[in-house]
């Protein structure tokens, strides 16, 4: 009796250990979501505010009174780079919205049971399942998920790492109106801290699908090993696969 | 051996942890692996002829429930992912 119970309590903590690990997974992707969010909202706010300037005339005139060319560059390349930032965070949001939502989810204990709510979960395996259905569905031959993950990476990097640079140009040239400056700087500070977030919560969520990618194979040597043996046989798993 | 989207370590595992906490019918185990009946059916002899799971009758009613060997295969796939989370 106390080695079933032993044995259970085992199951009970590996469940336990497992829950607390995915949900700081969870909260990791849910951060990244909202910076992502946040990022997403403040570049049309900005652009917003952009067209509001170009409209009443504002913006391009300075910048070609004081850059000349270089001004009209500026303005041409804001305008594309804060498009393109815009099309390619929408994508990472659909991207990890789907991911959170079905890991959610997983992650919540079943509703209408019966039973008493013990200490046992019933969201580890959906939880697992969840991610190597996103494996499937976004990892390729050639393009891996991580590769994808880094490929979204580069491109905050690249196109949050332009847009702030210009937006700092425009920063110099202000606006006739107290009320404008203030929403720029607060905006361009605000850009600013949700694109380091996402930065730093991306290399961790890499860091991740790169752990995931390893075990995945592991998971089907387990079936394997379940297919192999008998009803007689006594389990024995080779303790050598693991890392 | 079943939904070509899904792997055989996924659908055994999430039967084994479903089966776990409580005894479940097939109709809530379709319901919640989202599985075809031939799929689930054929999981499902496959697992009690491993004897990782049993067959049990409530009210008349054919319930799935984990076995202790069940659990030790449950386990040891924790133990899988949990190695794999701990590693630095």
């Amino acid at each position: 009796m106390d080695k079933t119970e032993n044995k259970k309590n085992g199951l009970i903590q590996s469940q336990k250990s497992l829950y607390a690990k995915f949900k700081r997974i969870n909260r990791l992707f849910k951060i990244h979501f909202s910076s992502l969010t946040m990022l997403f909202l403040l570049a049309l706010g900005y652009i917003i505010l952009w067209i509001y300037l170009v409209v009443t005339g504002q913006t391009i005139p300075e910048l070609a009174q004081i850059y000349g060319l270089f001004g009209t560059i500026v303005t041409i390349l804001i305008a594309s780079v804060l498009f393109l930032l815009i099309i390619e965070i929408g994508i990472q949001i659909i991207f990890y919205g789907l991911f959170i939502i079905r890991g959610n989810r997983s992650l919540k204990q079943s509703k209408g049971d019966k039973t008493p709510k013990t200490t046992l979960y019933d969201g580890i395996v959906p939880y697992i399942t969840n991610f190597s259905a996103f494996f499937k569905r976004y990892s390729k031959q050639k393009t891996t998920l991580v590769k994808l993950v880094e490929t979204f990476l580069f491109f905050n990097f690249f196109f949050g790492f332009l847009v702030i640079f210009l937006f700092t140009r425009i920063l110099d040239i202000g606006s006739a109106y107290v009320l404008i400056n203030i929403s720029m700087v607060i905006i361009f500070l605000l850009l600013l801290t949700f694109w380091f977030i996402s930065l730093m919560t991306s290399f961790k969520i890499q860091k991740e699908i790169v752990r995931w990618e390893k075990l995945f194979p592991k998971l089907e040597e387990w079936a394997q090993e379940l297919e192999q043996f008998s009803s007689e046989n006594s389990i024995l798993f080779d303790e050598e696969a693991r890392p | 051996m079943s939904s070509s989207r899904r792997n055989k370590f996924e659908i055994w595992a999430e039967i084994l942890e479903f089966c776990l906490r409580a005894k479940r019918t097939q109709t809530w185990l379709l319901r919640e692996t989202r599985l075809k009946t031939s799929a689930i059916k054929e999981t499902l002899h496959f697992l009690i002829s491993r004897k990782l799971i049993e067959q049990l009758n409530d009210d008349d009613i054919t319930k799935y429930h984990t076995t202790a060997r069940g659990e030790e295969v449950l386990k040891r796939f924790y133990s899988l992912v949990n190695d794999y989370f701990d590693l630095k």
